[in-house]
């Protein structure tokens, strides 16, 4: 069991490692997050100024809370979108990737969650923080939840890695995906919570986007850390989208490789 | 005299060859550049899916209604994707720094700001600015304002206003990278986060958030002052008269203060020395 599982643990521990050799980009990166948190905070503080009630189940100290811990999240989840994988596809690196005796679904999965950890790590607590400093934050007083927000965040990540990897993959029949990511990551920035919180998008939209897969990536895990759902029950919706989601890439990926010509081959 | 102008003209000249070569290259991919065109006009479509969003919870923030809001960040942005479109390609200087290949630029005769917005123009940028319009056209109806000529004008130099200030955010912190690699996150936070700030009323931020829009960085006294003016909003703030009329003229003393700082960053380039 070891062995087959060694290379993705390898995978995932020199992705992390990489990722943390880029401290500018770290540094910088949590300075924008933290500046955003503070521009989302005020704003969301003059509605709720207007407002003088909750929104839903989200008063205005769970509502700032969200925004810094959505702000941490956004680097987690690569939320602004990923593109390393069909790169590839344009290049053609992708055939080395496929030549790996490796599952290719599990071994990109492995390499996006080794960097999902650093950014939680690294960008995702120092916004939080900083925002705490300056605003009065909600934090769980029930030390379990710190557990099952964690183990929310993993499970978000992991949804987010098939996401963007179905995305990717589609680079195997546009020649130009970017502006394909593009759409996906409005979609997807509307639908998790990381745009606004979904308490914010009233009627169907709103009911639909709360169960969809997006939200999977922030809103539920932030409603885990604000003690509005309990661990387990907020785990389910996300499992069973992480099972369909891969399900999916699997069809993708059998699709995709019969396309595969490498060159000289 | 007659040196600087000409130079400029020969600048001017040499931009509009390198951007007419960047635009026939670019339409030679029709799919591609429309297919990034409409990217980018959905991406920006967030920012008012946001405030539509807040606002189905409240009448008004800080006073300031749906179509008051929607119209300011609508002046802002278009202001913004302007300055997106004409200069933002001034952020691959890092790139160009990183590999070295801004020697091509310092040993041609011309000026080095004028080539990098050359050679890295992509008209497709223009997406960003759809949206925005649509809602300034859109809201302009809807914000009771009787549109004189002064009004419009006023619109307008708040539009001209924040291109120009935008443009010069982007040359200073993309001049950042001839001494310190790897800075667009920070730059992200001065251009983008000025951009979303100045979206909403200005006296919905307090401390130093505040005093940012107003100071140091003064995108609040291009669109928000003036459109108290044109709008009769709120201005709990007190922004004095001459201040509304005036603000839009901030950002001389920016586009002296790119210029500075990009000609010190040039001085202190050194190549890679392959």
């Amino acid at each position: 069991m070891w062995t087959r599982l060694r290379p993705y643990a390898a995978a995932a521990r020199s992705s992390f490692r990489r990722q943390s050799t880029y401290r500018g980009a770290t540094v910088a990166g949590v300075f924008t997050n933290t500046v955003f948190g503070f521009i989302l905070a005020s704003v969301l503080r003059a509605v709720y100024g207007s407002r003088g009630s909750a929104v839903g189940n989200l008063d205005v100290t769970s509502a700032v809370t969200f925004t810094f811990v959505a702000q941490g999240l956004l680097s987690v989840m690569g939320a602004f979108g990923e593109r390393e994988v069909a790169e590839r596809v344009r290049t053609g690196d992708i055939a080395t990737d496929l030549y790996r005796p490796v599952s290719f679904s599990a071994w990109w999965g492995s390499i996006m969650l080794g960097r999902a950890s650093f950014s939680f790590l690294a960008r995702g607590i120092p916004p939080f923080v900083v925002g705490a400093l300056v605003f009065h934050l909600r934090l769980p007083d029930r030390p379990l939840t710190w557990l099952t927000f964690v183990v929310a965040v993993l499970l978000g990540a992991l949804v987010a890695s098939r996401y963007w990897l179905l995305v990717n993959l589609c680079a195997f029949w546009l020649l130009d995906v970017r502006g394909l990511i593009n759409l996906a990551v409005v979609v997807e920035m509307t639908g998790s919570g990381f745009l606004v919180p979904l308490q914010f998008i009233t009627g169907t939209l709103g009911h639909l986007l709360r169960v969809g897969p997006f939200a999977t990536m922030a809103q539920q895990p932030i409603e885990v850390f604000l003690q509005l759902r309990s661990g387990p029950a907020a785990w389910m919706p996300q499992l069973v989208w992480l099972v369909a989601l891969e399900a999916a890439v699997q069809v993708v990926l059998a699709g995709a490789t019969r396309r595969v010509v490498v060159q000289g081959g | 005299m007659a040196e600087p102008l000409d130079a400029l003209s020969n600048d001017a000249r040499m931009v509009r060859h390198l951007i007419r070569g960047r635009v026939r290259s670019e339409l030679q991919y029709r799919v591609s550049f429309s297919l990034f065109l409409f990217a980018q006009m959905v991406v920006t479509t967030m920012d008012v899916i946001a405030i539509v969003a807040v606002f189905s919870k409240v009448r008004s923030i800080g006073g300031w209604s749906r179509e008051q809001v929607l119209f300011l960040y609508a002046v802002s942005t278009v202001g913004f994707a302007l300055a997106d479109v004409t200069v933002s390609s001034v952020e691959l200087t890092a790139q160009w720094v990183r590999l070295g290949t801004f020697d091509r630029v310092m040993l041609r005769p011309a000026g080095t700001l004028a080539q990098m917005l050359g050679y890295e123009f992509e008209l497709r940028r223009v997406g960003r600015s759809v949206t925005p319009l649509v809602v300034l056209i859109v809201t302009a109806r809807f914000v009771h304002v009787a549109w004189t000529p002064a009004r419009v004008g006023l619109v307008l130099a708040a539009i001209v206003s924040s291109a120009l200030i935008f443009a010069a955010l982007f040359v200073i912190t993309s001049s950042l990278a001839f001494w310190i690699p790897s800075t667009q996150e920070v730059a992200n936070a001065f251009t983008y986060g000025s951009n979303t700030a100045a979206s909403y009323p200005t006296h919905v931020f307090d401390g130093w958030l505040r005093f940012w829009l107003l100071g140091p960085v003064p995108v609040a006294l291009c669109a928000y002052a003036p459109l108290i003016r044109v709008l009769g909003a709120p201005n709990p703030l007190g922004l004095p008269m001459w201040l509304q009329l005036a603000g839009p003229l901030c950002f001389v003393p920016f586009i002296a203060l790119a210029r500075f700082v990009w000609r010190l960053g040039n001085r202190h380039y050194r190549s890679t020395g392959s």
